[in-house]
C-alpha cells in the first residue's frame, strides 16, 4: 500500500531537489537523506552528481559510500594518501579503475606516489575531466613519465582547472599544449622565464595562481611578449619578487581585476614603491578593482612603528578611490611587522602567545587594545607561561584551525577557562599537545585535563600527541590518555620510542580511523617485521611506511591478546 | 515607457510595477524583454506559476540584491559552501516552510540563480548533520519504508559501522 506524502518538499521537481543536494556532501546524502522515504531513496538512485571527497574519512566508511555510489554517479572525487587515509590511492585502485567513473569531472589527488600518479594520468588522458588538482610532497623531479604525462593531460579539451601543488616538480619541463584551452592554473613556478611560457603558451588562462616565483634580479630577463590580456586574476604566493621586476611582470597582464600578494613582496621594498605602485595602477592596470596583500617583515633587529609603517595607505587613493583598506600588525614572537587587507590572510603564518601586540587599521577609526585577529588560522600558546587575566568576554582568535599547546607538567589552574574565552575553541579541528616539561611521565598527570580541553574542543578531527625534547619520549603511563580520546577525532598522531607501544595506543582508543606512530628513537621499531606483527594482530588495514613513521588506515579492528615481537 | 518600469502580473492577478534592471535578474524575464522581443511599453508581463505575495517576496529579494556583482560561473564541480548566507538573506528566509518551497519553485521558474542557491542552501542546512528521522519531522514526510526495506539499510549500515 502507498503511503501518500503531504510534505512541500514533494512539490519539487527532480531538478530542483538536485540542486538542493548539491549543497550536501556525500555522507549526507547516504546516510540520511537516502533513507528518509522510498521517493528520496529512488532520487539518490538516479543522482549522478555526486561529489566523493574520500579524504580524512574512515576506512569502513570509504567501503560504505564506494558500495552505495556507483562509479557513474560520481562527478567529483578526491583521493588522498595523507597520514589521515594511508595508501588509499593504491587500496582505491585495487577495487576501481578510474575509466568506470565516465561521468567524472573533477579529481583531487593528494600526497599521490609516482607510481600510482602514472597509471590515474593514464586513464585521465581518456577522461572528460573539466578540473585536475593534484597535491604531493613526492619528489617527483626525476620522473620524465609524469612530466610527459602532465604534458599530455594539457591538451585535454575539456580541462578547464589545473592544480600543480607539486614542490618538486620543474615545471620548465612540462610542454604547455597549443590545444589547452585550460582556464585557471595553480603552480609552483620558481623562473621568470616559464612564468612567461605559461602566459605565453595558455591563451584562454583567466585565473593564474603562482607559487615560489623568484625574480629579484636583473638577470631573471623578462622576454618581450605580447601582453596577456585575457588574464584577469593573478596571485603570487610565498614568492620573492621585487617590486621592479613586479612591476614588468605586470605589464604583461593589464587587463587584471584581481592581484593578491601573498608573501611574495618584500613589505619594505612594497612601501618604499608605494607611489610608483600607485601610478602602475592608474595608468597600467585600470581595470584592477581588487588588490588583496599580505606582507610580512620578520627577524629584523629593529622595526618602523605601526603608524609609520600604515601611513602611506592612508592616503585618498587607498581609502577613497580604491577602497583597498590595510592593517598592520605588530608581534614580539616571532618579532615580526604584517600588512595585510583585511580579507587577506597566510594560512601557512602561525602566531605565537603571548606575543606582545599591536595593531592599527585605515578602515576602522577606533583602535581596539584587544583585536580581534580573525586571519589568524594557526596559533602556538605555551601553556606553562600562563595566560593573562582580563581577557575580553568576546574570542580574540575566532577562526584558529590550528592550535598548538606547549603543556607543562602541572595544569595551569584556571587555564581551561582562559583558554577557552582567548580562542573559540569549536573552531579547532587541529590540536597538538606537545609536552614541555621534565617528567618522567608527562602526560599521566594532565590525563583528565585533556579530556576536559577536548569536549570543549569538540570539532577537533585530529590530534598530535608530541613527547618533550629532542627525544620525544611519551611514556606507557602517559599514553593512558589514548582512552580520553572522543569520537570526533579521527585522526591521531603519537610519538612512540618502542615497537610495543603501538599495541598500547591501539588498545587504548575507543574510535579510530588513522593513527600516524611517530618514531622518536634513532632506531625505527617500523621494520617490516613488526608490520608483520602489527597485521597479525590488527586485522586489514592500509599503511604507508616513511623513514620515521608509520601511517595506518584502520578497518574494522580485531584484538588478539598476543604479543609476538617486543 | 514609465521610468524604465514593467509590470508583472502574478497569477493571482496583482500586477507590481518593477525596475526593469530589478527584473532582469530574472533570466526568464531578461529573455521575454530581450529575446523574445517583448517591449518594457507592452502591458503585462504575465507570471502563471507566482502567486501574489511570493512574487512581492521575490521583488524585495531582487530590490536588495540589484547592486550585486553578477553570481559567479557556477562551479558544478565542488561543494557549496554552505556557510555564506548574507545575514540580510537569513532574516528574509525566516519564513514558513511553505514559503521557503514556493519561493524555490519561483526562483527555479523565474531562473534567479542567486535566490534558487541563497534558499537551496538554507533547505540544505535544514538536513544537514539530521537523522533519517530527524529529517522526516523537519520536512513532514512519512517513513514508507516496508518493515523488510527497513531490515536491509539496517543490514547495509550494520557492517560499516565504525566500532
Amino acid at each position: 500500500m502507498s503511503v501518500e506524502q503531504d510534505s512541500s518538499f514533494f512539490r519539487l521537481p527532480p531538478e530542483v531537489v538536485f540542486y538542493i543536494f548539491r549543497h550536501l556532501d556525500a555522507q549526507t546524502i547516504i546516510r540520511s537523506v537516502r533513507l528518509v522515504c522510498k521517493q528520496f531513496s529512488t532520487l539518490v538512485s538516479t543522482y549522478d552528481q555526486f561529489n566523493l571527497q574520500l579524504n580524512s574519512i574512515s576506512k569502513p566508511e570509504f567501503h560504505y559510500l564506494c558500495n552505495l555510489i556507483r562509479p557513474k554517479q560520481v562527478k567529483s572525487l578526491t583521493l588522498s594518501n595523507d597520514a589521515e587515509t594511508p595508501g588509499q590511492i593504491e587500496y582505491f585502485l585495487s577495487c576501481f579503475r578510474l575509466k568506470q567513473y565516465t561521468q567524472l569531472r573533477s579529481l583531487t589527488l593528494l600526497e599521490i606516489d609516482q607510481c600510482y600518479l602514472h597509471v590515474i594520468l593514464k586513464d585521465v588522458l581518456n577522461m572528460r575531466l573539466e578540473e585536475l588538482i593534484i597535491i604531493s610532497k613526492e619528489d617527483l623531479s626525476t620522473d620524465d613519465a609524469i612530466t610527459n604525462d602532465l604534458s599530455m593531460v594539457t591538451s585535454l579539451p575539456t580541462l578547464r582547472k589545473f592544480c600543480l601543488d607539486i614542490v618538486t616538480l620543474d615545471v620548465s619541463r612540462i610542454t604547455w599544449s597549443p590545444m589547452s584551452m585550460i582556464q585557471h592554473l595553480e603552480i609552483h613556478c620558481q623562473s621568470v622565464g616559464a612564468y612567461c611560457e605559461i602566459l605565453h603558451r595558455l591563451p584562454h588562462l583567466q585565473i593564474l595562481v603562482v607559487e615560489q616565483l623568484l625574480a629579484i634580479y636583473s638577470n631573471n630577463a623578462i622576454p618581450d611578449l605580447k601582453p596577456a590580456c585575457q588574464l584577469s586574476s593573478l596571485t603570487f604566493k610565498y614568492g620573492s619578487i621585487n617590486m621592479n621586476r613586479l612591476r614588468a611582470l605586470l605589464l604583461l597582464t593589464p587587463a587584471l581585476n584581481h592581484l593578491y600578494l601573498l608573501r611574495s613582496v618584500n613589505m619594505h621594498d612594497f612601501i618604499l614603491h608605494i607611489f610608483e605602485w600607485q601610478l602602475l595602477v592608474e595608468t597600467t592596470l585600470s581595470l584592477l578593482t581588487k588588490f588583496e596583500f599580505f606582507l610580512v617583515e620578520t627577524g629584523q633587529s629593529f622595526f618602523p612603528s605601526v603608524e609609520l609603517v600604515i601611513a602611506p595607505f592612508q592616503t585618498p587613493f587607498w581609502t577613497e578611490i580604491k577602497r583597498w583598506y590595510a592593517i598592520c600588525d605588530y608581534t614580539t614572537h616571532p618579532q615580526s611587522i604584517i600588512v595585510h587587507s583585511p580579507s587577506a590572510h597566510d594560512p601557512q603564518f602561525e602566531y605565537i602567545f603571548y606575543s606582545k601586540h599591536i595593531s592599527r587599521s585605515t578602515s576602522t577609526p577606533i583602535i581596539s587594545n584587544v583585536p580581534i585577529m580573525n586571519h589568524i588560522r594557526i596559533l602556538r600558546l605555551d601553556l606553562s607561561t600562563g595566560i593573562p587575566p582580563g581577557l575580553p568576554y568576546t574570542s580574540v582568535f575566532p577562526n584558529i584551525e590550528w592550535l598548538l599547546l606547549g603543556l607543562p607538567d602541572v595544569w595551569p589552574p584556571g587555564s581551561l577557562r582562559s583558554l577557552s574565552t582567548l580562542v573559540n575553541l569549536p573552531s579547532v579541528t587541529k590540536l597538538t599537545l606537545e609536552m614541555t616539561g621534565s617528567s618522567e611521565h608527562p602526560l599521566k598527570m594532565l590525563r583528565y585535563d585533556v579530556a576536559s580541553l577536548l569536549k570543549l574542543a569538540h570539532n577537533v578531527r585530529c590530534l598530535y600527541l608530541l613527547g618533550a625534547g629532542n627525544n620525544g619520549h611519551l611514556s606507557n603511563c602517559d599514553l593512558d590518555v589514548c582512552s580520553e580520546i572522543p569520537e570526533n577525532v579521527k585522526h591521531l598522531s603519537v610519538s612512540i620510542t618502542m615497537a610495543y607501544q603501538m599495541d598500547l595506543v591501539v588498545r587504548k582508543l575507543k574510535y579510530k580511523s588513522s593513527i600516524n606512530f611517530l618514531c622518536t628513537q634513532s632506531y625505527h621499531p617500523v621494520e617490516e617485521i613488526y608490520l608483520k606483527w602489527f597485521k597479525d594482530d590488527n586485522g586489514s588495514y592500509s599503511y604507508r611506511l616513511t623513514g620515521t613513521s608509520l601511517s595506518v588506515w584502520f578497518d574494522k579492528m580485531k584484538h588478539t591478546k598476543k604479543h609476538s615481537v617486543y | 515607457m514609465a521610468g524604465n518600469k514593467i509590470k508583472l502580473q502574478s497569477n493571482d492577478g496583482d500586477t507590481f510595477d518593477v525596475d526593469v534592471e530589478i527584473a532582469k535578474q530574472s533570466a526568464t524575464i531578461k529573455t521575454m524583454l530581450e529575446d523574445l522581443g517583448m517591449s518594457e511599453e507592452d502591458d503585462v508581463i504575465p507570471l502563471p506559476n507566482v502567486n501574489s505575495a511570493i512574487l512581492k517576496k521575490v521583488i524585495q529579494w531582487a530590490t536588495h540584491h540589484k547592486d550585486d556583482p553578477p553570481p559567479p560561473e557556477d562551479d558544478e564541480n565542488r561543494e557549496k559552501n554552505l556557510s555564506d548566507i548574507s545575514s540580510w538573506d537569513q532574516d528574509f528566509l525566516k519564513v514558513d516552510q511553505g514559503t521557503l518551497f514556493e519561493l524555490i519553485l519561483a526562483a527555479n521558474y523565474l531562473d534567479i540563480k542567486g535566490l534558487l542557491d541563497v534558499t537551496c542552501k538554507t533547505v540544505a542546512n535544514m538536513i544537514k548533520g539530521r537523522t533519517p528521522e530527524e529529517i522526516r519531522r523537519q520536512f513532514n514526510i512519512k517513513n514508507d519504508f516496508t518493515p523488510q526495506e527497513e531490515e536491509q539499510i539496517k543490514k547495509e549500515n550494520e557492517w560499516c559501522e565504525e566500532k
